[in-house]
């Protein structure tokens, strides 16, 4: 089915052929460096976490190591309606700014607020909890018949809709397999597209989207499944999933890139702080 | 209450309309006036032509034939000197003795190529500073045959996008932006039809493919009342009738497709035809080097056809029709699976017109119009015993009429006025699903509207040096309960500071009602065509334009200088990463809301246009160069900030020259030159966001970093030029016989003009496309 696309992309390389030339990026891009900060808050999180970094240009030819992206020097807090306050630190093992969730409460409806000093910078940005999180969760697998998807198992998943309100979710599940010959393996579900759905024209309703995996010959017939269903802002369903377009899309010259939303303030400071409420459901089918 | 007020406003035109004949047939009575009227034909072939000068000199007036070749001149009685005149075309100098009304037949011998016509000083009626309108180009289909073209495939929205002001789209594109617009911005008129879809092979082709084409009139701004519907330009197509006289065609062989052009008497001098067909043929010539287990092809095609019949002098009927289309197949075939693959999309038009003679001073057209778009798929698919179908399709069905009604009360006044009506019914997604031991699944969405219009325009010579049109037309649309009453004032003043130099400025405002959903801008047939509804308004503009034009009349030189200032509001784009059509969505069945996917916004675009244009001689051509800005804001799109369109250009710039120095050869050449495209490039990288979010993003969550922008169209492209030659060989034979070989090469010094641009980090690459691009042709005319 996405033989159009293949003829489309046919098409343009044939008439491409040794067209391809290299550029010099210097005078063409914008060089100025944004502070990019992400925090996500949660209350089912144990830790508090955000993480700053800097931006480079695609076209530098500096290092490409990304801890020389990241900024550990920031002070940063987080702070509550009643001005209770939690300061992060930063962690060499997740490349982030930490605290134990126990520090702040972090609530249902409640807003937050974040507090970054970065190079003698100010970043602030602000978030809501939302106030629900998904109850009901219906899972299956079947054998997948199509060969237009990856993976010979469809894992539906059913999520219930958090009723009145207009709601994004993000869908995601593991699958534990474990071998006839011993040893086992986690395997992340492919969502595609339907990673991110919203109750749109689906309000009160039953939301279902399709998964796929491969289940492996020599493995036992009955996986376990960790389905995660995420209840988020708007603006952070917004954020990943430009970040899942942008590179599910990486290549077509026909899709137009999505820019990714910002709510940090403070000289070129770009990134999310947001809420969100998770599910898990553990299965074995 | 809104059908009220529609036919309030009709009523009120018509009570206009009224008082002006009324004044016209007092003023007639009391100076012994009479009426010329009556038809110009081309010799031979007995085309009506229209836009032909009919003026004459002693009494300072004239008038232009119509559409359909029609003219009528209110004059006091004597004897008086005409003078007949169209470029291209031998001057006529008639004298006539008025004594009563008069009917005046007048056949037209097309000059040779050399062109070594004599100017007409008194020419009216064509010459830029001498009629009223402004910011409108024609071309004629004469020159779109000589200027060169990719892969020899003559193309009139290529040879217009030469023009200042009409700008193309991507490298290769038959997309057209004008003024700042957007394609579906463009109304695209062939004999009364709109055609939704103008691009063959992705945009590379246009569907006009020149050779049954009589005449192309574009208006980018100071649009005429009888226009509507869209808010950036007009083009408008005629077909010819077809030959009266004598049957008659053309052959065209060429590298990728081949054309046919038959034209001529079914009952001499009543009833004409004309057939044009055109085929690529690449699918065919590689058929036989192909696999039996695996076969492909491409083509695309296009047929036009019209009857033409007179019933007499006063009554008329046109019957054209249009088909166009482009298909993929391909087959895969091994032991016992079977994979069937069909992609085909394209236009059908077809109009009934009827022309009607009220009188010498009143003339109708009548039209019956059909319009369809189609895009569908089709996969079948067989393995053992087990089948797996899926069809899709989306279109748009345009059922039309439409009347309008020419009034010539005296030389003051040209009006014009009519009415339209047309019914259309979108169909979004129409899908259906077979698959063994599988539920069915069909899904259906369909939209219809009723989108309506009276308007009444009158160009009026208020004196010698001074001329006004105004205009207004009332537009009115309905879906389902919900109504928009729309009310669009036009006009246009020209002042002749000089006989041979005007001023203009013009004024017109614009109402669309249906909108291209597009996120590719390159004219993919998977764009679609929606209509507005309760929640999406009609998109609006709102355009100024100021201008000067200057003849140069014993040279045949023309300059025409126009600002231009145009705000649009309403203008629709889709969300962020939304899309409606993407196959994914189509595999899946899964109803998806195109409103909820939608952002309406604003958009301005402002700029100057120079135009220098020879028209007659043996070396003719033009220089155009437009200076121009676009920009667009939307609250949901680019954090609301405003933004340069894809296609903002500060500067464009075309020389096209055309240099026939005896009737056996042809050489021509352009040159175009603009400021690069904007991209939207993810051009920093920063940590994935990706990283801390408990739920992997897609099959990537490695904690790396991610390319991303924060700007829309961020990026500008490198500057576009190319060059452009062809050369074409003529031989005369008897009876009318001709032969030409034709050569070209597009992008002769074969400039790597940016398609598109990516990283392969840190290094940004370019992806170029159409390096010199050789051609052969050969056509033979009889």
């Amino acid at each position: 089915m996405k033989s159009f696309q293949y003829i489309i992309i046919a098409i343009v390389t044939a008439l491409c052929t040794s067209c391809e030339t290299d550029v010099d990026a210097s005078d063409l891009l914008e060089q100025q460096q944004l502070i990019v900060i992400n925090g996500y808050l949660s209350p089912q999180d144990t830790t508090l976490k955000v993480q700053i970094s800097k931006s480079k240009s695609r076209a530098s030819n500096g290092s490409s190591n990304t801890d020389d992206l990241i900024i550990k020097n920031a002070t940063v807090t987080i702070t509550d309606e009643n001005e209770n306050e939690a300061a992060l630190v930063y962690s060499e093992s997740s490349f982030s700014y930490e605290a134990p969730a126990t520090d702040l409460a972090i609530l249902p409806g409640q807003q937050y607020f974040l507090t970054t000093m970065v190079e003698g910078k100010e970043y602030k940005a602000a978030c809501s909890i939302p106030l629900n999180i998904v109850q009901n969760i219906e899972s299956e697998v079947r054998e997948n018949t199509s060969d237009d998807f990856f993976g010979n198992r469809v894992l539906k998943v059913s999520i219930e809709d958090i009723e009145d309100q207009r709601n994004f979710y993000i869908v995601g599940a593991k699958v534990l397999q474990i071998f006839d010959g011993g040893g086992d393996s986690e395997f992340d579900v492919d969502f595609e597209f339907e990673q991110f759905t919203t109750d749109s024209n689906r309000e009160n309703s039953v939301i279902t989207v399709d998964g796929f995996f491969d289940l492996f010959s020599d493995a036992q017939p009955n996986p376990q499944v960790k389905i995660q269903v995420a209840n988020a802002e708007e603006i952070l369903y917004d954020a990943l999933r430009a970040t899942f377009l942008n590179d599910y899309n990486d290549g077509d010259p026909f899709f137009e890139p999505v820019i990714a939303p910002t709510n940090i303030e403070g000289e070129n400071g770009f990134g999310v702080f947001a809420g969100y409420q998770i599910t898990e459901k553990e299965t074995t089918f | 209450m809104k059908t009220k007020q529609v036919i309030l406003a009709f009523w009120v035109l018509l009570m206009g309309i009224n008082v002006l004949f009324s004044q016209s047939e007092g003023d007639n009575l009391k100076s012994e006036k009479y009426t010329i009227s009556g038809y110009i034909k081309e010799t031979g072939s007995q085309e009506y032509l229209p836009m032909v000068s009919i003026y004459i000199p002693d009494r300072r007036v004239g008038t232009t034939t119509n559409d359909y070749g029609f003219f009528s001149l209110t004059i006091p009685g004597g004897v008086h000197k005409l003078v007949i005149s169209f470029v291209g075309y031998g001057t006529i100098n008639k004298t006539i003795n008025l004594t009563d009304d008069t009917q005046l037949n007048i056949d037209m011998q097309l000059s040779t190529e050399s062109l070594d016509e004599v100017i007409v000083n008194t020419d009216r009626g064509v010459n830029e500073s001498q009629v009223t309108q402004m910011s409108s180009v024609t071309i004629k289909p004469s020159e779109i045959q000589d200027i060169p073209a990719i892969l020899g495939e003559k193309d009139v929205i290529k040879a217009l996008q030469l023009m200042p002001g009409i700008q193309r789209g991507n490298e290769g594109s038959a997309g057209f932006f004008v003024r700042g617009g957007t394609p579906d911005q463009n109304l695209i008129i062939l004999d009364e039809a709109p055609v939704y879809n103008s691009n063959h092979l992705f945009g590379i082709f246009s569907v006009f493919n020149g050779d049954a084409i009589k005449s192309i009139e574009t208006f980018k701004g100071g649009f005429p009342a009888r226009f509507g519907g869209r808010l950036s330009s007009v083009l408008k197509i005629d077909t010819k009738n077809g030959n009266k006289e004598r049957l008659s065609g053309k052959i065209n062989v060429g590298l990728i497709s081949s054309s046919l052009l038959l034209e001529g008497p079914i009952n001499k001098g009543k009833t004409s035809f004309i057939f044009s067909g055109r085929r690529t043929y690449a699918d065919l010539l590689s058929k036989p080097f192909q696999r039996s287990d695996l076969k492909a092809g491409f083509y695309f095609m296009d047929l036009n056809f019209k009857i033409h019949h007179v019933f007499n002098e006063k009554n008329k009927l046109y019957w054209s029709n249009y088909f166009g289309q482009d298909k993929f197949t391909g087959d895969e075939k091994f032991d016992d699976e079977r994979f069937k693959t069909r992609l085909f999309w394209g236009n059908v038009t077809s109009t009934l017109r009827w022309n009607h003679q009220f009188s010498d001073k009143f003339f109708s057209n009548t039209s019956l119009i059909f319009s369809n778009y189609n895009f569908g798929l089709k996969y079948d698919e067989k393995i053992n015993d087990n089948r797996f179908l899926f069809k899709l399709s989306s279109g748009i069905n345009d059922y039309g009429i439409k009347a309008d009604f020419d009034y010539y009360p005296n030389p003051k006044h040209s009006i014009r006025f009519g009415v339209a009506s047309t019914y259309h019914s979108f169909i979004p997604k129409q899908s259906k699903l077979r698959a063994t031991e599988e539920d069915n699944i069909d899904v259906k969405q369909e939209i219809k509207s009723l989108e309506s219009a009276v308007y009444a325009e009158d160009d009026w010579k208020i004196s010698n040096s001074l001329s006004f049109s105004p205009g207004v037309r009332v537009t009115h649309f309905n879906f389902k309960s919900k109504s928009y009453l729309n009310f669009e004032p036009r006009a246009t003043i020209a002042w002749n500071i000089k006989p041979d130099l005007a001023l203009k400025a013009s004024y017109s405002k614009m109402n669309q009602y249906i909108h291209l959903l597009s996120n590719s801008g390159i004219g993919l047939p998977t764009d679609l065509w929606v209509s507005s509804t309760d929640q999406l308004k009609p998109q609006v503009s709102q355009q100024y334009a100021l201008g000067l034009a200057k003849d140069f009349l014993e040279d045949g030189y023309s300059i025409t200088l126009e600002g231009y200032y145009k705000k649009m509001d309403d203008v629709i784009s889709y969300k962020e990463g939304a899309s409606f059509l993407l196959l994914e969505d189509l595999e899946t069945g899964r109803e998806i809301d195109w409103e909820e996917n939608i952002t309406t916004g604003q958009g301005w675009a402002y700029g100057a246009e120079l135009l220098l244009r020879k028209k007659t001689g043996k070396l003719t051509g033009w220089l155009g160069y437009t200076l121009s800005w676009s920009e667009r804001q939307f609250d949901e799109l680019n954090q609301g900030r405003k933004f340069f369109s894809r296609y903002d250009r500060r500067h464009d710039l075309s020389l096209v020259g055309i240099y026939k120095p005896n009737e056996k050869i042809t050489l021509s050449g352009s040159w175009v030159f603009s400021t690069g495209n904007n991209f939207n490039l993810p051009d920093r990288e920063a940590l994935s966001n990706a990283s801390n979010f408990p739920i992997p993003i897609g099959l990537f969550n490695s904690g790396g970093t991610t390319p991303f922008s924060t700007e829309r169209n961020n990026f500008r492209g490198e500057s576009y030029h190319r060059l452009d030659f062809g050369v074409q060989f003529h031989k005369k034979f008897a009876k009318n016989r001709e032969r030409t070989w034709a050569f070209s090469v597009y992008n002769i010094y074969g400039r790597k003009n940016p398609f598109f641009y990516y990283f392969d980090d840190p290094q940004l690459k370019k992806v170029s496309i159409l390096q010199f691009i050789p051609a052969i042709n050969y056509t033979y005319k009889f």
